[in-house]
């Protein structure tokens, strides 16, 4: 009798440290690496400005918080606090935003106007162009 | 559609067209800080959209809520899915009116900003004091301001009510360049 009770004491305490632990981790789970992640979406950067210019709802139900590589045209370059954030082009004047994370710094310096590129990130939505954040260069 | 026309009905929408000369940034910054005991959230935004017309001083700001980047993702999550609800409203804008624009002279100087503040589907009135720093080629203007969490109609679940602060303090720094047709 007693050793069934003190069984059953240590499993619901192995229990309990698990959901802790779990639930820790959770708590404190960093942002996903969107490097080690395949994209859900590829698209050439001229399409995708294009199908917000059409129908912005509808673009954004598609493409709002998903990871998407997408093919462009660098425009140019400009930093935000540090980062560097790659502008492509398209055929008027919107492009996609692509704000690089810290660690592709160093490799978006290597970078030239005007050489085509594949970056993949996270699409945050269109104001004046596409917005994507969290960007890694893929090619 | 394309850029210039989308780009005039912006600023139709926004500011009266009359105006001579614009001032613009796509790569405004803002974050947003919420202290509590239990524990500091802070999001930052570098992809702010914001525009001042030269003739009257309005301005106009927008910006993508998904663009906030939050140190974890739980956060980044919880702020989308369940308190901004960015699937529904995925853009929070300002549009207001810089008191006096007309007597800034270049160099730093105190300004008075005037408007209304959308977030989450809510307006609310907002009267702040903000630093401009007037050059020939830029425009920046920095400040903050508190909000309350409850003015948005933002619902946070009792679990996490320590978590976060009920005002919210929101910094901004906007650097303008003059807007070239």
């Amino acid at each position: 009798m007693k050793s069934r009770i003190y069984r059953l004491f240590l499993i619901t305490g192995i229990i309990a440290i698990a959901v802790l632990v779990f639930a820790l981790k959770q708590f404190n789970r960093p942002l996903s690496d969107i490097q080690n992640t395949s994209p859900d979406i590829e698209i050439t950067a001229n399409q995708l400005v294009h199908d917000y210019q059409e129908n912005e709802m509808k673009a954004s139900d598609k493409y709002n918080n998903k990871i998407i590589q997408v093919t462009g045209i660098i425009k140019n370059f400009s930093t935000a606090n540090g980062n560097m954030v790659i502008n492509l082009e398209s055929k008027d004047d919107s492009g996609v935003i692509c704000e690089m994370i810290p660690q592709a710094n160093k490799d978006s310096l290597k970078l030239k106007k005007g050489e085509k590129i594949l970056i993949k990130g996270s699409c945050t939505g269109f104001l004046l162009d596409v917005v994507l954040v969290r960007c890694v260069i893929v090619n | 559609m394309n850029k210039t026309i989308l780009l005039l009905t912006f600023l139709l929408l926004t500011i009266n067209l009359s105006a001579q000369e614009k001032y613009f940034t796509k790569e405004g910054y803002i974050t947003f800080y919420s202290h509590s005991l239990v524990e500091d959230i802070k999001a930052e935004n570098h992809q702010v959209l914001s525009i001042i017309d030269e003739s009257d001083g309005q301005i106009a700001i927008q910006l993508l809520m998904r663009s906030f980047i939050f140190k974890k993702a739980l956060m980044q999550e919880h702020f989308n899915e369940n308190y901004i609800e960015s699937h529904k409203y995925p853009k929070a804008t300002f549009k207001g009116i810089i008191e006096n624009f007309s007597d800034i002279a270049i160099g730093e100087s105190d300004i008075n900003i005037k408007g209304t503040l959308n977030i989450h589907g809510k307006q609310k009135e907002i009267n702040t004091r903000a630093r401009i720093n007037k050059t020939p080629e830029e425009l920046d203007i920095s400040g903050n301001f508190i909000v309350k969490v409850a003015d948005f109609d933002i619902k946070i679940p009792a679990v996490v009510i320590n978590n976060i602060a009920k005002n919210i303090k929101i910094s901004f720094d906007l650097k303008h360049k003059p807007y070239k047709k």
